[in-house]
């Protein structure tokens, strides 16, 4: 059909090829045991990890290399490194937490970012040249978003964890609560 | 004349505080509670509530569990790179409002921390600018072993027990040339468990020396529980840490029907087993409820974890059903996102000014007290905790 498209409208076009050529980072598939032994990280970490990235996981092992502590894991529960984060906010475009949540499920597990959004942020911050200020800001957003979707949900799980996850937010970036509003 | 006898269920910062208090005025007081609920996730900083109306024992069980100094209008530090005011603090916190200048972020090697980012934030903050107060990461090298840059915060606190090491490490702080100009030193909460570690060194360098604050899950909590075990084994206390399911009216005072069916008889007793966070309060799925619950309190979703003769209520008034033939919902109780206390933030057992629970009819019921983050209303506060649990305690022992 692309094909008829093309014929018609006269557009110069290079034959078809993504039947032949692989999607970004699937050029080659990568050994997850080798990969988790090299790094320094767990099993699971590390299959999701190449799950998402692929080859591509080659320039996240590479930041680890030279950077050994960016082997991290910031988000517990999903669970995402440091490096991975560094990695999509360098690499692939990503500049809010909200992007490197939807990039690489940050957050979006059991706790819903309590343990993780603040740190991203400051992530966040650093690694696009933003303020501090502006980091913690969008954890906040981030972090108040997770929390009205969970009371969807209800159960005195889900209740409970977001009792504690505002007082995480009270504790932590109270100041910024009303800055915010 | 035998003693009163008071029952205290909740052995975290409001049951403690009770406890304290009751035995101060001379009651024979039982202790009920396993792992400390909301205070388990202390961060270390002591924010308002109504203090104590008695100072004198709030001084009196500060000094007692030495973990907590009060400080009204303190600025402390959180590992999200900002700053904040307080009334008080863990002992080895750092009080930035009493330093001018410098303050040196200690960059060592250590998973999660990142003494740049923190410096930066701490930077960029209103408190700081408005005093001039500056922070720079100096990096020290303060690990003694090649586990320290992963393992857990508490553990490496705990390691800072040793008078060995904090000996060793005031050396190194003596010795390492950027912190000469410094005015004060940060650490993370890394300074011992049961040492005052941070005192120690601040005495060494002869400049201030402390931590930031504790996330929920940190050292801040695990110093609290060191605290009440050894306050617990200096006041001959034994915490009993079973369940209690119910409690009801006997003979002048109250009997509590604990979940292995024994049943313990006092004067009177003090609920101080915590909000929702604590599980004090549950929160029954409406889909689980729905179909068998009866009219009333149930129907509005919250629950009072044990069987007792109290009401939950918020705003001064008792919770209500709501008319949603799906049973309750919790999304009129959820955060709203602004400054302002959250639905679920308030909901708790209903008492008078004094601490008496109010009764099923709305009169207060006279050997039944609550304190802490399970009253409806008050401030989710350290401060709070302690000073409704002291006057409790207090009141409790009086009768």
């Amino acid at each position: 059909m692309t094909d008829v498209l093309v014929d018609r409208l006269k557009i110069a076009a290079s034959p078809c090829r993504t039947h032949s050529a692989p999607l970004p980072g699937g050029e080659r598939v990568v050994e997850v045991a080798g990969f988790a032994a090299q790094v320094g990280i767990d099993a699971v970490t590390a299959a999701r990890l190449v799950y998402r990235h692929g080859a591509r996981t080659d320039l996240i092992t590479e930041r680890i290399r030279e950077r050994p502590l960016e082997a991290t894991v910031v988000c517990a529960c999903e669970p995402v490194i440091e490096a991975e984060i560094r990695h999509v906010l360098v690499q692939e475009f990503a500049s809010t937490v909200d992007d490197v949540a939807r990039r690489t499920r940050l957050g979006l597990g059991a706790c819903g970012g309590m343990r993780c959004a603040v740190r991203c942020g400051q992530i966040v911050a650093q690694e696009r040249h933003l303020s501090p200020r502006e980091g913690g800001r969008q954890a906040l957003r981030f972090l108040a978003r997770q929390a009205s979707t969970r009371c969807v949900a209800g159960g005195q799980a889900q209740v409970q964890q977001e009792a504690l996850l505002l007082a995480t937010v009270r504790a932590e970036l109270g100041s910024l609560i009303e800055e915010d509003r | 004349v035998s003693a009163r006898r008071v029952l205290v269920i909740g052995a975290g910062a409001s049951g403690v505080a009770a406890a304290f208090a009751a035995r101060r005025g001379s009651a024979a007081v039982t202790l009920i509670g396993g792992a400390p609920g909301a205070t388990s996730l202390t961060s270390g900083a002591l924010d308002a509530g109504r203090l104590a109306n008695d100072r004198a024992a709030l001084d009196a069980f500060l000094q007692e569990l030495s973990l907590w100094v009060l400080a009204p209008r303190c600025m402390v530090a959180t590992q999200a790179g900002t700053l904040r005011e307080a009334d008080g603090h863990d002992r080895a916190v750092l009080d930035l409002s009493q330093i001018a200048g410098c303050v040196a972020v200690i960059d060592a090697p250590r998973a999660g921390w990142d003494a740049g980012a923190l410096a930066g934030g701490y930077n960029a903050e209103p408190l700081a600018t408005a005093r001039g107060l500056r922070f720079a990461p100096v990096a020290i090298a303060p690990w003694r072993f090649a586990d320290e840059p992963r393992i857990p915060n508490a553990d490496l606190a705990a390691r800072h027990d040793d008078p060995e090491r904090i000996a060793w490490l005031a050396e190194v702080l003596v010795r390492a040339p950027e912190l000469r100009d410094m005015a004060g030193v940060l650490f993370g909460p890394w300074l011992g468990i049961s040492r005052d570690a941070a005192r120690e060194l601040s005495v060494a360098l002869g400049k201030p020396v402390g931590e930031t604050l504790s996330r929920l899950d940190g050292v801040a909590a695990t110093r609290f529980a060191r605290a009440r075990g050894d306050w617990c084994s200096r006041a001959g206390l034994t915490l009993t840490a079973e369940r209690v399911v119910r409690i009801e009216a006997h003979n002048q005072g109250a009997a509590a029907v604990l979940e292995s069916g024994a049943a313990i008889e006092t004067d009177a007793v003090i609920l101080a087993c915590g909000g929702l966070i604590g599980r004090g309060v549950v929160w029954s799925a409406p889909d689980a409820q729905a179909w068998n619950a009866e009219p009333g309190a149930r129907l509005a979703g919250f629950t009072l974890s044990l069987d007792a003769p109290a009401r939950l209520g918020l705003r001064g008034a008792p919770l209500c059903a709501t008319g949603s033939p799906e049973g309750a919902l919790f999304a009129p109780h959820a955060w709203s996102g602004d400054a302002a206390p959250a639905g679920f933030e308030r909901i708790g057992v209903l008492i008078e000014p004094s601490g008496r629970v109010l009764g099923a009819d709305g009169a207060p019921i006279a050997w039944l007290l609550a304190a802490g983050d399970l009253v409806a209303d008050a401030p989710r506060t350290m401060l709070q905790a302690i000073g409704s649990g002291l006057s409790a305690g207090a009141l409790a022992a009086r009768g």
